[in-house]
C-alpha cells in the first residue's frame, strides 16, 4: 500500500518527466509521436476529473438542501441551472439538411437559435460582463486607498500611474495636444510618456521576474521529476 | 482599511461617470491613433481587394466589452475592403457564437455571403497543433464550420484551402495567451504578417512581441478599438466608451489626490498630537 | 564551450557529407540538365529582367539537419543583381531528365533580402563568411500530402460522374512521389514567368535521432541539473542562509488569527490546471498551510476552480490533518469544487468570502483578471491576506489589495522556506546560481554589443575580427529562432 501511494507515483513521475525531457532533443518522428500521444492522457484525465468536479458540488448543495441550511433556497438554484444548462446543450438530431455535417435543433452553441444559444448570450453573457466590470468599482477603491506618497518610492509610483492613466484615454492626451508632435518637447506628450514607461522601466521590471520565474520552474520541475519535492501528492516529507 | 460610507461614496460617483456620459454622450476629445494601432490598420488599409485574411476570435464573453468592439472594426474595414475573412476561435467554445454572431451582423450590413465572402471556422482545442494543420490544410482540420455547414464545398476555402502563401494578414483578438503560439506555429512558419489586438490588462505583457517586431500592430483594450473606429470613420460602442473611460481616470486621478491629502490631513494631525504630548 | 566545438564540427561534417553526397550528381547531371530541350523549360518566353539577372553562385542541396527526416534544404550565395519584383523559386521533377515542373503545392517564393541562412542557427553555424547565403526549405511530406489532395479531387468528380451516370473513364489512382527521384532546380520568377538554374539538385533526407541545435540547450539542462543535485547534497551537511519572506512568516500569524477569532481561513490555488508549476507550487505550500490549520484546530477552506487540483488539494491536506494526528478534524467537503468558468467562480468565491467573512485568505497560483476582484473583496472584510502568484500582469493588483505578495519565483520557494527541509533549500541555491550565470550572460552580451558597436567604427565589414564574429554567434545564440 505505501509503495502504491509514495514509491510509484515518484517512480511514474521520473520516469515520464525524464521521457519527455529526452525527446525535446529528438527529432525523429516516432519519438514525438509518443510524446504526442502523452499529452492526451491529460485531456482525457481531465474529462473524467470533470466528474469528481460535478459529484463534489452537487453533493455538497444536496446535502445543503437536505439539512435545510440556511441559504437553501440558492441551492436549488444552482441545480435548476444546471440540469437546464446540460439539457439544452445536449445536440438533438435529427435529420440533417443536406449540406450540413451536423445539425442541433436546439442544443449547442452552433444553433443560433436554440435554447442554449439564448441562455448563453442572453443569460451567461451579461452575467459574466458585470462581474467583469465590477472591476472598475474595485480599481477606484483600491486606488484611493493605496496610492499613498508615504515614501520616495510610493510617491514615483504614484506620479507614474497618473501619467499612464492620464495617457490612456483622449482626455488626458488631449491635455497635451498643444506639445509638438516632433522635436524635444513632443516626449513631454502624454502618450509619449505612457509609451515610455511602459516600455522601458515596466518591461524592464516584468523581464526581470520573468527571467526568476523561468528558473523557478525548471528548479520546481527537477524536484519534481527527482521525487524531491513530494507535498503536491498528499505524501509529505 | 475604508470606512464603508466612503466606499458607496466611490462607488456612486464611478457609476454617475460611467453611465452619464452613455446616456448623454459628447464629442470633445479627439482619440489620436497610436502607432501600434495604426500597424493593423495600415496593413489591412494596403491589401487587395480578393485577399484574404484570418481572424481569431480568441476570446470569450467576459472580455467581450473590450475586444467585441475591436472585431466588429476590424471585420468592418476588411468587408469595405472587400477582403475574404476567415475567422477561427482557439481560445475556449465560448468565444464561437461571439464570432458568429459578428461575421453575421456586420457581413449582413454590408452584402456579404457567408461561406463566400466569409466563413466562421469555431473552436479546437489543442492550439500548436491545429495552427499547423491549418497552415498546410484548413479542411483536414474543420470538416465543417461553426454553423454545422460542410467545409467540402465552401468557395471561400476552395480559394484559401490553406494559410501558408495564401493569406496576407492575421489578427489575433485575445484574452488568453494565444499570441506566442500564433506567432510560433502560425505567422513565422506560414510568413504571413500578423497583428494582435489583448485587454488594457495584457496590453504591458504583449508589447515585447511588438517591440520585437513578430506582430506588426498591437491594440490594446477598448481605447485601441475607440481609435480603430475613428480611423475606419464609423463610430461604435468603443467611441461611446471612451468619453465614460476618459471621465473615470480622470475622477481615480482625483481620487488619489484627495486620498492623500486625507493621508496628509491624517499624518499632520497625529504629528501634532505627538508634539502635544511631548 | 564545448557544445560550440561539437556542433562546429557536425556542421562540418555534414557540410562534407552533403558535399560528398552531391558532387557525384552534379558530375553526371550536366549534360542532361544543359541537354535539356528548351521546350521542356516551363516559360517559352522569358523576361529580359530574368535574363539579366545573374545566376546566384554555390548552389546546393542537401539534408536539412536536426529534422525528422522530411526535409531538404537548398542553400545558395546571394547574386549581385538585385531588381525588384524578383524572387526565387524552386521547380522538380521526377527523375534526373524529366522536365522540370512547378512544386505541386503551394510554395511561398523567397525575396532577394529574405532567408539568410544566418538568422537560422537551428539548421546552420553562424559565421561572418555565410552572411550572404540563402536558404529554402522543401518540405517532402508536402508532395505527399498534395497527392493525396489532388486524388481526393479526382475521386470526387469520377463518383459524381459515375452517380449522374456518366462515362466517368478509368478510376483515379493517387500518385506516389519516389523521395529518391526527386531533383530539383533553383530558379527566379517574377510575374510568373521562370527562369531556372543549373545545376541539378538532389538530396536524400536522413531522419535524425539527436537534434544538435539544442545541444546547448541541453549542455546547460544538464549543468544546471548537476549544480541543483549537488547543492541538495550540500544542503543536507550544511545550513544554506535563505532571506527573510515576509509574507510567509505572516503565514502562521494569520493562521493563528483565524484560530482566536473561531473564522475560517479561505486557501485559493488559483486557476491553472495542476499541469502547471505555479498550481504544484500552491499544493505544496497547501500541505504547509493545512498542517499549521490542523495544530491550530482552525478551519481551512479550499475552493476549487479544476476538479483535478481538487483531488490534489483534498488528498494534501487530508495527509496533513493525519501526521498531525488530527484525521477526525478533516472534512473533505471543506475542499470543494465550483467551476470551470472564471467570474461564476470568482462571484461564488466573493459571495462566500462575504457571507462567512474569513480571518485570512491565502491567494497563491496563477491569476487572471479576478486577482483585484477577490483581493479586493477579500480586504473590504476585513481578512489578513497573503498571495503569491507567478503571473506577472497581475502582482500589481495583489500589491494593492493584500497585506503580503509573494512575487514570481518566491512563490515557488515558499515550500522550502516554510519546511527548512535541506533537499528544497539546495535546489533553491541552484537556481540562484544559475540566475547568477544568466546575470553574467546579460553583462557579456550588453559589453559586446557595446564592443561591436564601436569596432563598426573602424572596420564596418569585419568589426573585431575573429573576436568579433565570436561576439556575434554569442549574441545570435540567444536570439528567438521560432
Amino acid at each position: 500500500m505505501t509503495f502504491l501511494r509514495r514509491q510509484l507515483p515518484v517512480v511514474i513521475a521520473f520516469v515520464l518527466g525524464m521521457f519527455v525531457l529526452i525527446i525535446f532533443y529528438i527529432p525523429a518522428a516516432p519519438m514525438q509521436d509518443i510524446g504526442d500521444r502523452l499529452k492526451v492522457f491529460v485531456t482525457i484525465i481531465g474529462a473524467f476529473a470533470m466528474l469528481l468536479g460535478i459529484n463534489s458540488i452537487l453533493g455538497q448543495h444536496i446535502t445543503k438542501i437536505r439539512k435545510r441550511r440556511p441559504g437553501y433556497g440558492y441551492s436549488w438554484v444552482l441545480i435548476l441551472g444546471f440540469v437546464t444548462m446540460m439539457i439544452a446543450w445536449i445536440p438533438w438530431w435529427s435529420a440533417p439538411p443536406a449540406d450540413s455535417a451536423a445539425y442541433y435543433p436546439w442544443g449547442g452553441l452552433e444553433n443560433s437559435k436554440g435554447a442554449f444559444y439564448w441562455m448563453f448570450f442572453w443569460m451567461m453573457v451579461p452575467m459574466q460582463a458585470t462581474m467583469f466590470s465590477i472591476l472598475a468599482f474595485y480599481i477606484a477603491s483600491a486606488a484611493y486607498r493605496s496610492f499613498r506618497a508615504k515614501t520616495l518610492e510610493a510617491s514615483v509610483l504614484l506620479v507614474a500611474a497618473v501619467i499612464v492613466m492620464l495617457g490612456r484615454v483622449p482626455l488626458g492626451t488631449s491635455l497635451t495636444a498643444w506639445l509638438p508632435e516632433t522635436g524635444f518637447w513632443s516626449s513631454l506628450r502624454m502618450e509619449e510618456m505612457t509609451s515610455w514607461l511602459l516600455n522601458v522601466p515596466n518591461a524592464a521590471g516584468f523581464r526581470g521576474i520573468v527571467l526568476g520565474v523561468a528558473l523557478g520552474i525548471i528548479a520546481t520541475s527537477v524536484r519534481i521529476i527527482f521525487g524531491v519535492e513530494k507535498t503536491y501528492m498528499g505524501g509529505g516529507d | 482599511m475604508l470606512r464603508s460610507w466612503e466606499r458607496y461614496l466611490l462607488y456612486g460617483l464611478i457609476a454617475f461617470a460611467v453611465f452619464l456620459p452613455l446616456i448623454f454622450p459628447f464629442d470633445v476629445w479627439e482619440n489620436l491613433p497610436t502607432r501600434e494601432v495604426l500597424g493593423v490598420y495600415n496593413t489591412i488599409e494596403n491589401l487587395q481587394p480578393g485577399d484574404t485574411i484570418v481572424v481569431a476570435v480568441d476570446f470569450d464573453p467576459s472580455s467581450e466589452p473590450e475586444l467585441y468592439p475591436m472585431l466588429l472594426a476590424v471585420l468592418r474595414h476588411a468587408f469595405s475592403k472587400d477582403l475574404y475573412v476567415i475567422a477561427i476561435n482557439l481560445f475556449g467554445p465560448a468565444g464561437t457564437g461571439l464570432g458568429v454572431m459578428a461575421l453575421n451582423d456586420v457581413g449582413g450590413d454590408m452584402g456579404k455571403v457567408d461561406g463566400e465572402d466569409y466563413v466562421m471556422l469555431g473552436f479546437k482545442p489543442n492550439l500548436p497543433a491545429v495552427i499547423s494543420q491549418l497552415n498546410s490544410d484548413i479542411k483536414e482540420m474543420y470538416r465543417s464550420d461553426a454553423n454545422g455547414k460542410s467545409t467540402a464545398d465552401m468557395p471561400i476555402l476552395e480559394r484559401t484551402p490553406k494559410f501558408q502563401g495564401n493569406i496576407k494578414y492575421l489578427v489575433d483578438l485575445a484574452a488568453g495567451e494565444t499570441v506566442r503560439p500564433w506567432i510560433a506555429y502560425g505567422s513565422a512558419p506560414g510568413g504571413y504578417p500578423m497583428g494582435a489586438g489583448c485587454t488594457a490588462v495584457s496590453f504591458a505583457d504583449y508589447f515585447s512581441f511588438y517591440q520585437s517586431g513578430q506582430i506588426n500592430g498591437l491594440m490594446g483594450g477598448l481605447k485601441a478599438a475607440a481609435e480603430y473606429e475613428e480611423l475606419i470613420e464609423r463610430k461604435g460602442a468603443a467611441s461611446a466608451g471612451m468619453n465614460s473611460q476618459s471621465i473615470v481616470h480622470a475622477l481615480l486621478v482625483i481620487f488619489i489626490i484627495v486620498g492623500n491629502i486625507a493621508f496628509f490631513r491624517a499624518v499632520m494631525a497625529k504629528r501634532a498630537e505627538a508634539r502635544e504630548r511631548a | 564551450m564545448v557544445g560550440e566545438r561539437l556542433r562546429k564540427h557536425f556542421y562540418a561534417a555534414v557540410f562534407f557529407a552533403a558535399y560528398a553526397l552531391t558532387s557525384p550528381v552534379f558530375a553526371a547531371q550536366p549534360d542532361v540538365a544543359v541537354a535539356s530541350p528548351a521546350d521542356r523549360e516551363p516559360p517559352p518566353i522569358t523576361p529580359p529582367v530574368l535574363l539579366e539577372f545573374e545566376p546566384p553562385a554555390e548552389i546546393e542541396a542537401r539534408d536539412l539537419p536536426n529534422d525528422d527526416g522530411t526535409s531538404i534544404v537548398i542553400t545558395w550565395r546571394c547574386s549581385p543583381s538585385a531588381p525588384e519584383d524578383v524572387r526565387y523559386t524552386v521547380h522538380f521533377s521526377e527523375g534526373a531528365s524529366a522536365p522540370y515542373e512547378p512544386l505541386p503545392f503551394d510554395f511561398r517564393s523567397i525575396g532577394l533580402d529574405e532567408n539568410f541562412i544566418s538568422d537560422r542557427l537551428q539548421y546552420f553555424p553562424y559565421s561572418r563568411s555565410l552572411r550572404n547565403y540563402q536558404f529554402i526549405i522543401i518540405d517532402l511530406t508536402a508532395f505527399d500530402a498534395a497527392a493525396e489532395g489532388a486524388y481526393k479531387q479526382e475521386l470526387k468528380s469520377y463518383n459524381k460522374l459515375l452517380d449522374e451516370g456518366k462515362a466517368a473513364g478509368p478510376e483515379p489512382v493517387m500518385h506516389e512521389y519516389d523521395w529518391d527521384e526527386l531533383y530539383f532546380k533553383l530558379g527566379v520568377t517574377t510575374d510568373g514567368a521562370v527562369r531556372l538554374f543549373d545545376p541539378v539538385l538532389h538530396a536524400k533526407p536522413v531522419t535524425q535521432w539527436f537534434d544538435w541545435s539544442k545541444f546547448n540547450n541541453m549542455a546547460m539542462a544538464a549543468i544546471f541539473l548537476v549544480v541543483i543535485l549537488f547543492f541538495i547534497e550540500t544542503a543536507r551537511r550544511r545550513d544554506f542562509y535563505i532571506r527573510r519572506i515576509a509574507g510567509l512568516d505572516a503565514v502562521d500569524e494569520a493562521i493563528g488569527r483565524a484560530t482566536e477569532m473561531g473564522r475560517p481561513i479561505f486557501y485559493l490555488c488559483g486557476l491553472d490546471p495542476m499541469t502547471t508549476v505555479s498550481t504544484i507550487a500552491a499544493t505544496n505550500l497547501l500541505g504547509h498551510v493545512a498542517r499549521h490549520v490542523a495544530n491550530y484546530e482552525s478551519q481551512i477552506k479550499v475552493p476549487c476552480f479544476d476538479p483535478i487540483v481538487m483531488s490534489v488539494c483534498q488528498e494534501t491536506v487530508r495527509e496533513a490533518y493525519y501526521e498531525e494526528g488530527r484525521p477526525d478534524a478533516y472534512n473533505s467537503d471543506n475542499i470543494f469544487f465550483i467551476t470551470n468558468d472564471q467570474f461564476s467562480y470568482v462571484a461564488a468565491v466573493n459571495g462566500m468570502m462575504v457571507r462567512e467573512r474569513p480571518a485570512a485568505n491565502f491567494f497563491f497560483g496563477f491569476y487572471y483578471a479576478e486577482s483585484l476582484l477577490l483581493g479586493e473583496v477579500g480586504q473590504s472584510t476585513g481578512a489578513i491576506q497573503i498571495a503569491g502568484t507567478d503571473s506577472n500582469v497581475q502582482i500589481p493588483f495583489f500589491i494593492t489589495t493584500c497585506d503580503y505578495v509573494l512575487i514570481g519565483e518566491e512563490l515557488y520557494a515558499a515550500s522550502a522556506y516554510i519546511s527548512r527541509e535541506p533537499k528544497l533549500l539546495g535546489s533553491i541555491k541552484a537556481s540562484d546560481m544559475a540566475k547568477a550565470v544568466i546575470i553574467i550572460a546579460l553583462l557579456l552580451g550588453f559589453l559586446f554589443s557595446i564592443a561591436l558597436l564601436v569596432g563598426v567604427l573602424y572596420d564596418p565589414v569585419n568589426p573585431l575580427g575573429a573576436l568579433g564574429e565570436k561576439m556575434e554567434y554569442f549574441m545570435q545564440l540567444f536570439n528567438e529562432h521560432i
